[in-house]
């Protein structure tokens, strides 16, 4: 757990040399980008972004492990975001934004931000649904999906 | 050349300066150092005391709460929607713009949840999943475990930056938490202030670092200066600068003084030109230094080819100043300055004080009696002040003449012929009460080359000039060393005479002294004689003698030498040596003089050589100037 922490933190640090408005979108896509490496077991996926977001875009267009791609059906990893719950993807799906990931409920998590922190929240049940197997580290923010609505 | 004194390099401004900016620089290294050590203790502590603030004022919320819920908080914000708006009524008046998030947490089976959120924005759901930081879980169990309030800073959040924890209990257990997020804007603020002292810091090391160098400047510059100072750029030794410091810190009775006078230095100059002087005096000075221990013994250039030397005297101290001597001595006689295209040797005098001195003054006066001994004695030698020998002399002389105790006798030198007097000469006596008067013999040689002579010649000139000044009708001659004619101070006052009594001024020019330049002194006879005086050279025919004179120097009178004229009445080689020389000025129209007519047997044999006047006993001894005066003794229309 702590190495998450230490990963969430370190993109907190890394962020910081980034304008603010990027911050927030850039931690988002460092734990986005350790999260389709824990899951799909590479080093590079296909992401399907369903929504829009033009910096949470811009910033994932960077990366070296996510390829951007605008056909669900052949990305590997999909990224809900807030408004965009209605479709369901047979993909892991994960959601960004604290109402995307309330509304979600066949997301195997979700990525918000609350009180200044991020909150990294990734639920058994659906997890189990895909045959995902997260490595330990990963053991605290994994719930029971009757747990979210206690 | 490195000084074996401080001197003054360190003057107290410069240390001061040196000190002040060392304890700056010490400041902001300090500081420097501390930064992260004293940033961290001033935000926690102002954080601190904001934080307990709110400490209180959170107290006392909870108290009123958990009153409210009669201890039991978390079941009752749970279920009981009345305590639930009543909590954050109570806790509403906490929230403000430093405090960003307020709200309780409470552990549900290994999750973290919100029991309520209190805060104005970014508001929670009750129940909601919290995850906390790293940092906040570490804490959480320590609360849970020891019951206490805690505050964690958030260094890398740009939202909040420090939040209190405070546990609820219930039945002595910790159940829930209250956590105070502080703004960010708190920490910035606080940081701002703590960054102040930081560039503060930095801005007093930089202050420093340019003060310690521009002391090291000005220092490295005062040495380089100094050592232009204190150095003679010739001979590289230490000059009178160096030598007037040096003697702010040493203790003169602990060195001998060595004068040392390189001999016959104005021929060398004359003869290969003041290059090669230059190149001697340079060498001279390099066997010198070579000579003493660096690092005790001192040399300086003292005068134009004088230098004066301090050597560390030891307890029996004698032979080893006579080695140092010797040492000195030894090398300069054995170096070959090769002058030119031949061998050529230097030869040095030196006078040595090795006792105890009054100042460096006194000491310096015994050295040069001293040298002046070496001189007198020919040269090439060096001689120890002894002081019974010449310095109370000195003193006693010097004391008639401050006392005026001078005064003059006058001599006539009469026309063989008319038996009139052509021209008195002067005679200096000092008036000794003890002794009665003093002669010449008795004082000059002693006095030569030291400035009792040269103030004695000029008090000569000064009372002759009045006399004849004060009696129009006499001629006074007043004897000068070719020195003298080269002094210059002498030279102004002769020159200040005007022109009318100048013309009845006979300079009898001495010719008992060795003569560096005939053709310097040729010259500055001529310019006196231009200026009105009569020339005499006196003493022709004495060992010291020069033709170079009586074929270059436009003179009036010649004077024989006394030895001479004793000779011619028995030598017939003297006789006609005298006979040809009074020829020969007859021709240039020069006057001969004989001194000595000691009785009427010299007096006929000079008038058979036919020379023009006599000066002797014969005529009149030495008298005062009143036996003279009468006009009726002198010659109207002589020369």
């Amino acid at each position: 757990m702590k190495y998450i922490f230490a990963v969430l933190w370190s993109f907190v640090l890394f962020a910081s040399a980034f304008p603010q408005v990027a911050k927030e979108k850039l931690i988002e896509m460092k734990i986005i980008e350790k999260l389709v490496r824990d899951i799909t077991g590479r080093s590079s996926a296909e992401v399907y972004i369903a929504g829009k977001d033009r910096e949470l875009f811009e910033a994932l267009k960077k990366s070296k492990i996510i390829k951007i791609t605008d056909r669900p059906k052949k990305a590997e990893f999909i990224i809900i975001l807030t408004g965009n719950t209605d479709k369901q993807y047979s993909r892991p799906s994960f959601a960004l934004g604290y109402l995307a990931f309330k509304n979600c409920r066949w997301c195997i998590g979700g990525l918000y931000w609350r009180k200044g922190r991020p909150q990294l929240i990734l639920v058994k049940e659906k997890l189990e649904k895909f045959g995902i197997k997260l490595p330990e580290e990963y053991r605290f923010y994994i719930i029971r999906e009757k747990e979210l609505t206690r | 050349m490195t000084y074996k004194v401080h001197l003054n390099f360190f003057s107290k401004e410069r240390v001061l300066n040196l000190i002040f900016s060392l304890v700056l620089f010490l400041f902001g290294l300090l500081v420097y150092t501390y930064i992260p050590t004293v940033e961290e203790f001033l935000k926690n502590s102002i954080i601190k005391a904001f934080i307990s603030v709110y400490d209180e004022i959170t107290d006392n919320a909870l108290s009123a709460v958990k009153k409210e819920a009669s201890g039991r908080i978390i079941y009752r914000l749970k279920t009981d929607k009345n305590l639930y708006n009543k909590t954050q009524e109570i806790f509403s008046i906490i929230s403000g713009s430093q405090v960003k998030y307020l709200y309780i947490i409470y552990h549900d089976d290994g999750l973290y949840r919100f029991l309520i959120d209190l805060s104005k924005e970014d508001r929670a759901e009750a129940g909601e999943i919290f995850v906390p930081t790293i940092k906040e879980i570490k804490i959480l169990s320590k609360i849970d475990k020891t019951g206490e309030k805690y505050t964690v800073y958030h260094e890398d959040s740009e939202e909040i930056g420090a939040t209190l924890i405070k546990p609820i209990k219930e039945n002595g257990t910790v159940k829930a938490y209250l956590f105070v997020d502080f703004s960010v804007q708190l920490i910035e603020a606080v940081k701002k202030v703590v960054h102040f002292f930081g560039i503060l810091s930095y801005f007093v090391l930089i202050v420093s670092i340019v003060f310690i160098f521009l002391t090291a400047y000005f220092f490295i510059k005062t040495v380089y200066l100094k050592n232009k100072a204190f150095v003679d750029p010739l001979t590289k030794v230490y000059n009178r600068n160096y030598l007037n410091e040096l003697l702010k810190f040493i203790d003169i009775n602990s060195y001998a003084v060595i004068l040392v006078d390189v001999d016959f230095f104005k021929k060398i100059n004359d003869t290969f030109g003041h290059k090669v002087g230059d190149e001697v005096l340079k060498k001279v000075a390099q066997l010198l230094k070579s000579s003493i221990r660096s690092d005790e013994d001192y040399i300086f250039r003292f005068g134009g080819e004088e230098f004066l030397l301090l050597v560390k005297k030891d307890r029996n101290d004698r032979g080893q100043i006579l080695n140092v001597v010797n040492r000195i001595f030894d090398s300069i006689r054995n170096f070959d300055f090769g002058l030119g295209d031949s061998q050529v040797r230097i030869t040095v005098s030196a006078g040595i004080f090795n006792g105890k001195a009054k100042n460096f003054e006194d000491a310096v006066k015994k050295a040069d009696s001293a040298l002046y001994r070496a001189k007198r004695e020919g040269r090439n030698r060096y001689e120890f002040y002894i002081e019974d020998a010449d310095f109370p002399y000195l003193l006693q002389i010097n004391e008639l003449i401050e006392k005026r105790e001078v005064f003059f006798e006058y001599q006539p030198v009469v026309d063989l012929n008319t038996k009139k007097i052509v021209y008195l000469e002067a005679l200096i006596r000092l008036k000794n009460g003890k002794e009665g008067q003093w002669k010449p013999d008795k004082f000059l040689d002693t006095i030569k080359g030291t400035f009792l002579y040269s103030k004695l010649t000029k008090l000569a000139i000064e009372e002759n000039v009045k006399l004849v000044e004060k009696y129009r009708h006499i001629k006074i001659g007043i004897n000068l060393l070719p020195s003298d004619v080269a002094n210059s101070s002498i030279k102004s006052i002769l020159c200040s005479v005007d022109r009318k009594t100048a013309e009845r001024i006979v300079l009898e020019v001495v010719e008992t002294e060795e003569v560096a330049s005939f053709s310097d002194i040729t010259k500055h006879i001529t310019q006196l004689k231009k200026a009105g005086y009569i020339i005499a050279v006196d003493d022709f025919g004495s060992g010291y003698s020069n033709f170079d004179y009586l074929l270059n120097l436009e003179m009036d009178y010649l004077k024989f030498n006394s030895g001479l004229i004793a000779e011619a009445v028995t030598n017939r080689r003297s006789e006609r040596l005298i006979q040809m020389v009074v020829q020969f000025c007859k021709e240039f129209n020069i006057k001969t003089i004989a001194e000595f007519v000691e009785n009427q047997q010299v007096c006929k044999k000079i008038l058979s050589l036919n020379v023009d006047y006599g000066q002797g006993y014969y005529f009149s001894k030495p008298a005062g100037i009143e036996k003279y005066v009468d006009i009726a003794l002198w010659e109207t229309n002589g020369k």
